[in-house]
């Protein structure tokens, strides 16, 4: 998957050393130092691997390098560029602007 | 006679404008926008997203939803994204 001009440039805001990466013929978005807004006012901060793509039945799917507890559902972990992460299972996001696919999947984590 | 037009909107956040329209961003997207006070509703309007979507602003480098019954000051240089909210538990 080749991503469109600009999408990255997009994230930066939302994490400054944003960066594609590729594995298994999946093109990644790596977002170091995520900040995670919690309904509660605190923030919780992960790296995180956004798959914009189909992937184990999923349209697309967000991998944190720790699960948050109590939040999500389902959580399974993955080997994916020589690391480990972790995901809940959540259904129903499709792939789009990555911004927008991103803050999608973060509203489940609030 | 105002250069709005010719900042991003890195500079209109560090340098608010006097002119009536200032820039803000939406899901990564420079737009001109009245500055001023607005329903959440009519902000999304304003930034062109459907009224269903949910609207977050971006401060400190975090993402913060904005309740659709509250109100915003537009100063220039605000940064939002709107998105769907369909993602379900699985």
């Amino acid at each position: 998957m080749i991503l469109q001009e600009g999408q990255l440039e997009n994230l930066t805001p939302l994490c400054q050393g944003t960066e594609a990466m590729a594995e298994g013929g999946i093109t990644y978005v790596y977002l170091p130092g995520l900040r995670i807004n919690q309904n509660d006012g605190t923030v919780i901060v992960r790296d995180a691997l956004l798959c914009p793509m189909g992937r184990d039945g999923y349209t697309t799917r967000l991998f944190l390098s720790e699960s948050i507890p109590g939040k999500g559902q389902n959580w399974t972990q993955h080997r994916i560029l020589n690391r480990t992460w972790h995901t809940c299972s959540v259904q129903g996001i499709p792939p789009g602007r990555l911004v927008e696919v991103l803050a999608e999947h973060l509203v489940m984590f609030r | 006679m105002s250069n709005v037009d010719t900042k991003n909107a890195d500079e209109v956040r560090n340098n608010p404008d006097t002119g009536k329209d200032v820039l803000v961003r939406i899901n990564g997207n420079e737009i001109n926008i009245h500055r001023g006070s607005y329903t959440i509703q009519d902000l999304k309007t304003e930034l062109g997203v459907e009224v269903h979507k949910e609207l977050d602003q971006l401060v400190d480098g975090q993402l913060t939803p904005l309740a659709d019954d509250g109100r915003i000051t537009i100063k220039g240089g605000e940064e939002f994204v709107g998105h769907e909210r369909r993602g379900k538990a699985s």
